[in-house]
């Protein structure tokens, strides 16, 4: 009910609403820091932002950010006043960019208003923000190789469980049980959470394009089947014998001469190998997606599959390889909970960071870097949550707990209307 | 593609008529040639003179090298029987016609007149303000008979008290006739007819419409044959046609011909494959409401999918409706589907038990013989567990009755019935929240977020069940019930608000509210927080008032916990099943699931009853919790992983989103749960995540029956339209 009245709307007055909508929105946002954060704010205070995060970083040591907070909240609601008067009398050509900046905008007043007398660690909160976004950009990635060739892949948040579950196990018996060096050990644990994800995403595959079950169904399906598995044999296997359940962790590798950049440096450049095996991928996926022949081909069979068979291109075969891969990296995402961070597995431990990743795919439209770039938000605001409880804010944790599930709504009812899924998305093919 | 190489030219035999004759012949015409253009073959046409003639043109045409061959009209069929058998290169298409005998050249073309016709009559129903409606029929004929009483069916769906008058003119070619037959049925006061005449009753369609009466035709769109495309008077009157469209079954059958794979024996085209249908309304599309076109719309899928039948047989004679003609015709497949996923999940979930119980792979150890022993005893064990905790064991009921009826104790007896309504008990939220998702399922809605809602439901309920004091249980047991309901609508209802203006899909944003819906409980039952309990060290809410208890069927006995509940739900089946069968409203939620474009042309207003469903969904799942608030616990504990969003779509599944169906799922989960407690304890000892397992194997083999026809070797049934669930992202 969205997409052809809206290309009309963009000429008509439609936009004129919508425009509006988005005057009062920043005029709201603006007013907002002025009365929850500037208001009763004692003068006199700062905040401090530490820029370097301190420990073993290689980076080069740049000076703390301290900043008075009420006068960078005046500036702050005063910058967004003007913006929404602006775009309320005469309106601006790209007005998602300057959504953005107010959005920016709000999160630095709320962090000046929440560390004001304190000190907060910018670069600790980017960095866990990264590693936080990881999984989700994953889960998205997988979510594009789905449905870039038009099977919704609902499953993913399973087949994350699975790939957790099956890295901790299989990592956990390749260390603990052969005895075999770290590397090897959490690569085999790796390499089997690619291979179950795989196995699920041909599961899938083989419901929706052989037997054309409702794709949400068969992933539901996947998703209990998963949820009961895991849990299943967690209770038989990990609860009984606890050294099963330890596959240690892949250590922070420091990129040389990358890691010394300020700021930038300890947020990207000091991670793990899997954190590198996703920027690696996210290059590799788009460059194959847009310009090269398999690219255009899964393109088109999500597109218009039953123009993609007339012209040759094996529409079931795309999809198993598809699917299958995107299987893969889901299993990826899930290896990456265990082996790039907590380091054991429990029971549910996904907590929704699959679904999570589909809307990350909505709303970085289909595109490997646009979801990257959403499950920053998503990591953004998960990361957010925790700083804060460390530094006491008066905001009940479970309600910050809330923030990425809620920030997926916002954006997903925002987005929907222009973010244009691939045209055959959903439906199996049937061949004449 | 292929192309059989002996078919270079294509016969076409009339029956008599002209291929312009604006009938049957005319449409088999055009069919078959366009599928000879699209393979640049040529055609060869014979008209006879006389219907003795026939086998004598199909010789001819033999002669003359055709390898395929079309005639038209049942007339011709016994005149290519007689012939095939004779010429086995060649191949035979006979439009209108079964074959008698099984022939591997002989294809006739059927057409389900009775699905046309029924359609016709249900507008008829629905347009008659008179009550009367008249049929001219032509010869007492197969197709004719067909027409005729799928079209009486039809109506007496829509309108029990409308009257159908049957004229038989016995021609098909005598116009005088026609005017006639439509005469004498003005004169009984009909306002509709229905004329299936050939020429004969077109022209009495002609003088009843220029005369003001609605007229329907058959076989052919009559407003743009016999009314000219509107040109002559009175093709404002022209309702409809019930329409065969041989054009299409003609192309198909030759195309596939031309293809190598047309097979001998009869072709059926009815509504599903498009071969018959409505004409659109023309002229007369001001005077349908759009409801009378969404009951039609209703009405066609309902066909489609064979949960209408005509009660035509193949002669056009009367189906008996009686209770054993019923049960004979019931699809018995239908129900063997389900019973054989359910008994493979088992098997399977069998294999998982085995292969996981550290008690085997300690038997293997000391030889096969003896693992085998223990993985069969393994199996045996839990199983016997699932049982007696899902019914109890039959000795200790036997027992329990004998001292019953010996000394009138009830300890025995209901200490062995104990397993039996605990069972009852755990099913009734389920289904509660069953309904929930078969309900959103009806509306092309998958609500996930049952957990959710059933926890803000939860909530809500002993929310007022705590906090009103002094009331009288027949007001606060309502009250707190009806907030349980309007805590889970209201919560579903942000997903559907979102979905019906924004598109947003209601699988994630219901997955979302789930994990907001547990942070909230979260922070207002933490000690300390808003509802906890005031002095307790535990995060769970204050014990509700005696008035708000949901009545136990056995107060003497608490650990009996089955309750009022229970008929709470099995009332919930009734309304759900009423609300949408028999009602406008669950009319428009299921049109909407069916094909939202089509509502919404229907004038239905596709985002109202999306909403509106979910918020109803929401309220049933909101109920659930309520049951468990109000009915067993007494107090809200802190948020915990419930499944019951899970497991109520796996019961939306094998209900086929159907109230019924839905309770004897609810009934078989229940079982399975309590069961499952007791194999959670010794001796069993299996973990309860067994049944998740089990349940994603049920869906997995509802939603894909193929895989246990592959495995059971059954049959596909005749192609029945599937319901659909589910579609992409926010389109709709």
């Amino acid at each position: 009910m969205s997409t052809p009245w809206q290309a009309v709307g963009a000429r008509a007055g439609v936009s004129i609403r919508r425009a509006r909508t988005y005057g009062f929105v920043f005029l709201a946002a603006g007013l907002s820091i002025f009365l929850l954060f500037a208001w009763g704010l004692p003068a006199g205070q700062t905040t401090t932002f530490v820029l370097h995060p301190g420990g073993a970083s290689q980076a080069i040591p740049i000076p703390d950010l301290t900043l008075p907070s009420q006068t960078t909240l005046y500036i702050l609601a005063l910058l967004c006043v003007f913006l929404g008067g602006w775009q309320l009398a005469r309106g601006f050509r790209r007005v998602n960019l300057v959504l953005s900046l107010i959005a920016g905008a709000f999160v630095i007043a709320f962090l000046t208003w929440a560390a004001s007398g304190k000190s907060f660690n910018l670069t600790g909160l980017l960095n866990s923000a990264l590693l936080r976004a990881v999984p989700i950009a994953l889960a998205g990635l997988s979510g594009v190789l789905c449905e870039r060739c038009a099977v919704i892949n609902i499953a993913i948040e399973g087949m994350m469980l699975t790939g957790a579950f099956v890295a901790a196990l299989m990592g956990s018996v390749a260390a603990n049980v052969w005895k075999w060096p770290a590397p090897a050990s959490l690569t085999f644990g790796l390499v089997s959470a690619l291979m179950a994800g795989a196995l699920l995403g041909l599961l899938l595959a083989v419901l929706a394009v052989r037997f054309k079950v409702d794709q949400i169904i068969a992933g539901t399906a996947i998703n209990i089947l998963a949820t009961g598995i895991t849990s299943f044999l967690s209770a038989r296997i990990l609860a009984e014998f606890q050294y099963l359940n330890n596959p240690g962790i892949f250590r922070p590798i420091s990129l040389p001469l990358f890691s010394k950049i300020p700021i930038i440096g300890p947020v990207v450049f000091e991670q793990n190998i899997l954190v590198y095996v996703m920027f690696v991928l996210l290059a590799a996926v788009h460059i194959m997606l847009f310009y090269t022949r398999w690219g255009l081909r899964t393109r088109a069979v999500g597109e218009h599959p039953r123009a993609a068979d007339t012209l040759g291109v094996n529409v079931f075969r795309t999809r198993y390889i598809n699917v299958t891969l995107g299987g893969m990296v889901a299993g990826l995402a899930g290896a990456f909970l265990i082996l790039g961070s907590v380091g054991r597995f429990d029971e549910l431990m996904t907590a929704g960071k699959g679904f999570i990743g589909l809307a990350a795919m909505i709303f970085g439209k289909w595109t490997p870097f646009g979801a990257f770039g959403a499950a920053l938000i998503f990591g953004f605001a998960d990361a957010l949550q925790t700083k804060l409880a460390i530094l006491a804010v008066p905001i009940p944790s479970q309600f910050l707990l809330m923030a990425p599930y809620l920030v997926t709504m916002i954006v997903l009812a925002g987005v929907i209307g222009e973010a244009i899924p691939p045209a055959a998305d959903g439906q199996p093919y049937e061949k004449q | 593609m292929p192309l059989p190489a002996d078919i270079l030219r294509i016969g076409l035999i009339t029956d008599g008529g002209r291929i312009d004759d604006g009938g049957f012949n005319q449409q088999a015409y055009e069919g078959l040639l366009r599928a000879a253009q699209e393979h640049g073959i040529e055609v060869v046409v014979r008209q006879p003179a006389s219907p003795t003639a026939y086998e004598n043109e199909l010789r001819q045409l033999l002669d003359e090298d055709c390898r395929l061959i079309v005639t038209v009209g049942s007339v011709t069929g016994p005149a290519v029987e007689r012939i095939a058998g004779r010429y086995p290169k060649a191949h035979f298409i006979v439009v209108d016609y079964e074959p008698l005998v099984e022939s591997q050249n002989m294809t006739g073309l059927v057409f389900a007149e009775d699905q046309a016709a029924f359609l016709a009559g249900a507008l008829a129903g629905l347009i008659t303000s008179q009550g009367n409606v008249g049929f001219i029929g032509g010869k007492d004929l197969p197709p004719i008979r067909r027409f005729h009483r799928g079209f009486a069916n039809g109506m007496a769906l829509t309108n029990r008290q409308a009257k159908l008058i049957a004229v038989y003119t016995n021609t098909f070619t005598d116009a005088a006739a026609g005017v006639e037959a439509a005469g004498k049925l003005a004169a009984e006061g009909v306002d509709i007819i229905f004329a299936a005449a050939g020429a004969c009753g077109n022209a009495g369609l002609l003088a009843a419409a220029s005369q003001g009466t609605w007229v329907i035709g058959a076989d052919q769109d009559v407003w743009v044959t016999t009314f000219q495309n509107g040109r002559q008077a009175g093709a404002e009157r022209v309702l409809t046609s019930a329409m065969k469209r041989v054009d299409e079954a003609v192309y198909q059958a030759v195309k596939k011909a031309l293809q190598g794979s047309l097979r001998g024996g009869t072709m059926r085209f009815d509504l599903a494959n498009a071969g018959v249908g409505l004409a659109p309304f023309h002229d007369a599309d001001v005077a349908v409401p759009s409801e009378v076109r969404g009951k039609i719309l209703e009405i066609t899928e309902s066909l489609k999918s064979g949960r209408i039948r005509t009660g035509v047989g193949p002669q056009g004679e009367e189906i008996r409706r009686g209770i054993f003609a019923r049960l004979t015709a019931w699809n018995w497949q239908a129900a063997l589907i389900p019973f054989l996923a359910i008994i493979s999940a088992l098997i399977i979930g069998a294999i998982f038990i085995m292969a996981f119980d550290p008690k085997v792979w300690a038997a293997f150890g000391s030889g096969f013989g003896a693992g085998m022993q223990a993985a069969w005893h393994s199996i045996v064990r839990a199983y016997t567990s699932l049982f007696e905790g899902a019914f109890g064991s039959p000795a200790r009921i036997v027992e329990g009755f004998r001292v019953f009826f010996q000394t009138g104790e009830t300890d025995e007896l209901l200490a062995g019935i104990r397993p039996l309504t605990e069972s009852l008990r755990i099913a009734t939220p389920y289904i509660f929240a069953g309904l929930a998702v078969a309900l959103g399922f009806r509306c092309g809605l998958f609500n996930i977020g049952a957990e959710g809602q059933y926890f803000i439901g939860g909530l809500a309920s002993v929310f007022v069940g705590y906090s009103i004091k002094g009331l009288p249980w027949f007001i606060h047991l309502p009250l707190a019930l009806a907030a349980g309901m309007a805590g889970g609508a209201l919560w579903a209802s942000i997903a559907g608000f979102l979905k019906a203006r924004t598109g947003a899909h209601e699988v994630i944003n219901t997955i979302m509210l789930n994990y907001i819906a547990f942070r909230l409980a979260d922070y207002l039952l933490q000690v300390g927080g808003p509802m906890s309990r005031p002095g307790d060290f535990r995060p769970i809410s204050p014990e509700i008032q005696r008035s708000a208890y949901l009545p136990q069927f056995f107060p003497n006995d608490p650990s009996i916990r089955l309750n009022a509940g229970l008929l709470l739900a099995l009332l919930a089946v009734f309304l759900v099943y009423f609300l949408l069968f028999k009602t406008t409203i669950g009319f428009e939620i299921r049109a909407v699931g069916a094909n939202p474009r089509a509502a919404r042309t229907a004038g239905i207003s596709v985002a109202r009853n999306i909403m509106l469903a979910m918020a109803l969904s929401g309220g049933l799942a909101g109920l659930a919790g309520a049951h468990d608030i109000l009915g067993v616990l007494h107090f809200m504990p802190n948020a915990f992983f419930s499944g019951y969003g899970f497991d109520a779509i796996a019961l939306a599944l094998l209900g086929k989103s159907h109230p019924v169906g839905v309770l004897l799922a609810a009934l078989l989960f229940g079982f399975l749960r309590a069961g499952a407690q007791r194999m959670q304890a010794p001796p069993a000892l299996v973990p309860i995540d067994i049944i998740s397992i089990v349940q994603a194997l049920i869906i997995i083999f509802i939603a894909a029956p193929e895989i246990i026809r592959l495995v059971y070797r059954i049959r596909a049934p005749k192609e029945v339209g599937e319901a659909v669930f589910t579609r992409g992202w926010g389109r709709l």
